[in-house]
Order: structure tokens, then sequence, then C-alpha cells
């Protein structure tokens, strides 16, 4: 009969300590309560509806285009452009460099990256392009007025 | 006949200015953004929130190897032993979430992308998915040991009643 109490006395002991042990890590203390909501970071970019090159002809290269695109993000960011259709093939001579000084790189090769903005601000980052036909040996269909293809600057979190 | 030179001044000037605003409204800039840029999936469903105003275009890309640069993203789903559902095609006035769930074993490297149709704006999620049932048996197993533990210390102490 002893040794039963004992026994129920060491159940109950042990359930009462896991429950204290609860108790206490859930207890409340006084602590000043501080609250935020915390978004996920959005990454966000800002490009122009097109670019336009200019009148060109086979064996020329086209004026500096300059394209403006913004990080209006909470994130750094990397963008790429791409040839979204490539229907057009003088469009795969599309050529992009970050600074004047830099070296132009084909559509497709290229990407810059853009730091996030300050609060609520945004990041504006130029790049230059050109469409260069000087080695271009395709053929180009001169009765067509606009040539155009679509270029697509993806932003994706860096 | 002064008076009437001035009119067709001012009607000129109103013309010019009508055709500079009518202009300017054609160098606009579309925005599109996506969050999060990166998500992990450990065999559940997934939101992602799109802002934007038009309609909205989305594709998945998946590559072998984990890498930030998206010329590495050139499998389809199938491809990388993925099974991914979500609306491929929708409008957004705003934000909208999107609910996005995948299926299939392992460790896969995925991007999800999103551009508005007929601009030049487009954005990407990265893709995370480690669905792994041999890490699910051994996290049960693992939570098994204590509650086998105390039914054991339970029948000890009976058995010395």
């Amino acid at each position: 009969m002893g040794k039963r109490c004992i026994a129920w006395l060491l159940i109950i002991s042990v359930f009462a300590f896991i429950l204290i042990f609860l108790a206490l890590v859930y207890a409340s203390s006084d602590t000043m309560k501080v609250e935020a909501n915390i978004f996920a970071p959005v990454v966000s970019v800002e490009v122009p509806d097109y670019v336009y090159f200019g009148n060109l002809s086979k064996g020329y290269e086209s004026d500096e285009i300059n394209i403006t695109i913004n990080n209006t993000g909470t994130t750094d960011i990397s963008v790429t452009p791409r040839l979204a259709n490539s229907q057009e093939k003088i469009f795969n001579y599309t050529y992009f460099k970050k600074t004047s000084s830099d070296t132009y790189r084909l559509v497709g090769m290229f990407n810059v990256n853009i730091s996030r903005p300050t609060q609520n601000g945004v990041k504006v980052q130029s790049v230059y392009a050109k469409l260069d036909l000087t080695d271009y040996d395709g053929d180009i269909d001169y009765d067509m007025i606009k040539h155009n293809a679509s270029i697509i600057f993806w932003a994706v979190e860096k | 006949m002064k008076n009437k030179f001035y009119k067709i001044k001012i009607k000129r000037k109103l013309f010019i200015l009508i055709f500079i605003i009518f202009l300017s409204s054609f160098v606009s800039a579309v925005e599109l953004g996506v969050s999060p840029g990166r998500i992990e999936f450990f065999g559940e469903c997934e939101n992602v929130t799109i802002f934007a105003t038009g309609k909205i275009i989305a594709e998945d890309k998946w590559s072998k190897i984990n890498s930030n640069n998206l010329d590495d993203y050139n499998l389809n789903s199938r491809n990388a032993g993925v099974e991914i559902k979500y609306e491929k095609n929708f409008i957004v006035n705003g934000n909208k979430k999107i609910p996005v769930c995948i299926e299939g074993e392992g460790e896969h490297f995925g991007v999800l992308l999103f551009r508005q149709e007929g601009s030049m704006a487009g954005v990407g999620s990265w893709l995370y998915v480690d669905i792994n049932n041999k890490n699910e048996i051994r996290k049960e197993i693992f939570m098994l040991v204590p509650v086998t533990f105390e039914l054991v210390l339970l029948l000890f102490l009976l058995r010395k009643l």
C-alpha cells in the first residue's frame, strides 16, 4: 500500500513538474509589449512602355537609347532583359550596357543589379541600349513599316 | 486684323501644348511587383501576391542547380520532376493573392515569372522545394521517442504498484 502511494505521488509530481515548467515558460512578465507589421520583401520594377530605336538600315547601328529602370520594391534586385519573341531576327542584335564607359553586351548576356531604395523611395538605374545591324547578314523585310519585338525586363530578388 | 493674328497665335500655342501632353502620355512606364521574392515549399501550398493593373501571364522555369541567374532556369516542371499548380492568366487591379501548390519528391530549384501583357515589365519569385518523405518519417520517429519514454515510465511505475 505504501509503495502504491509512493508511485502515485511520483506520477503526480512528474505531471506537476511539467505543468509548473509550462506555466513558467508562458508566464507573462513586466515587459513592454512592442508591435510591428513586418511585410515580406517585395520585388517591384518600373520600366518604360516601349523603346524606339528609330530609323535604321542594314549595316548600321542605332543611336544610343537611355532606358530608365526603377526599383520600386523593398529588396535588392537583379534585372535581366530578354527577348520574349524572337520572330524578328534583327532584334537578336540588341545590345545593353550599364554605364557609358562599359562595353555593350548582347541581349540575354546582360543583367544589372539595383539596390533597394530607401524607405518608401525609388532607386533609379539607367541602362544604355542600341540595335546594331553592322554584322547582320540576314534578310530584312523592307516592305514592313514597323519592325518590333518584345523585350521583357525580368526583375528577381538578388 | 491684329486681334485675329493673336487669336491664331494663341490657337497654335494651344495646339503645341496639347500635342506635347499627347506625346508625354506615350512615354509612360509600367510598374509590376511580386511578394515574396523567395518562397520555400515543404509540401504545402503557398501564396504569392502580385501588384499590378492589367492582365498577367505567369510561367514557371526550373534549374538543376541552385542559382540566382535566370539563364540557368531552362527546364519545364515536367522535366524537373515537379507538379506545380497556379493560375496562368489572370487580371489584377491593385493586388491579388495567387495560391501556388507543388507536388514532387526531393529538392528542386525554380522561378515563378509574372509579366504584364503588352508591357516590358516582368518579375519573378525564386522557388525552393524540399519535399522529402524520408525526412517526414524521421520527424515522426523523433516525435515518438519522448511519448514512448513516458509510456515506459508509466508502465514501470504501475508495475511497482
